[in-house]
């Protein structure tokens, strides 16, 4: 799933390991996550959108990956 | 002296405890020898290693992030669950190759082997279903 995290969190100037602090995960979730590798449970995209302080809805692109999702299941 | 982590705690006095054990019974029946020497040290330094890690703060709270980790759950779920079916899958071409072995050359032991590997699929494959019945009731 794809996700701002990285803008976010650059635009913070926060490093992947603070970030990770913050959100009580490890850096190696922090990285997966910003390469669309692993996707964050809803507590875990609530408290990383806390700490930037926008919406999980746009730190996780929700409206963006529902479009996606609806196109590949009506592609079926 | 404070325990932050007592998991790690008990595993390296369990690890020390064994390498006592070890060393103990190779005395004991008069046998040391290299091998013994190097699993005693392996153990002693894997003890002592998560004595220290569980009784200082900064190395207690970094192993409880990796443990509660939910991404780290999820691959320790998956690499299992995948390990399981290559054990199932591995159980039952043994089992087919000595059944069928057994068959051509006129072995029993060999078919006797196979149906015991059968019998070991057979529990995997019930337990996988009763598994499943309880996840899906429960989740």
């Amino acid at each position: 799933m794809k996700t701002r995290v990285k803008e976010y969190r650059t635009a913070a100037r926060m490093t992947q390991q603070q970030l990770a602090e913050r959100v009580h995960v490890s850096s190696r979730t922090v990285i997966s996550i910003e390469k669309g590798q692993y996707n964050p449970s809803l507590m875990l995209a609530y408290r990383m959108a806390e700490v930037f302080g926008v919406s999980v809805e746009e730190l996780c692109c929700l409206r963006e990956n529902r479009e996606m999702e609806d196109r590949n299941y009506f592609a079926l | 002296m404070k325990i932050y982590h007592k998991k790690n705690f008990k595993f390296g006095l369990w690890a020390l405890f064994l390498a006592a054990l070890n060393l103990a019974v190779s005395m004991l029946r008069g046998n040391f020898d290299w091998k013994d020497g190097v699993l005693i040290v392996l153990l002693v330094c894997l003890g002592v290693g998560s004595l220290i890690r569980s009784t200082t703060e900064r190395f207690a709270k970094e192993d409880k992030v990796e443990e509660q980790d939910e991404r780290n759950q999820l691959v320790k779920l998956k690499s299992r669950s995948q390990a399981y079916f290559i054990s199932q899958f591995l159980f039952l071409a043994a089992e087919t190759a000595l059944i069928a072995a057994g068959k051509l050359q006129g072995k029993e032991m060999l078919i006797y082997v196979g149906m015991g590997l059968m019998a070991a699929f057979f529990i995997s494959l019930l337990s996988d279903f009763f598994t499943w019945i309880y996840y899906d009731e429960h989740i």
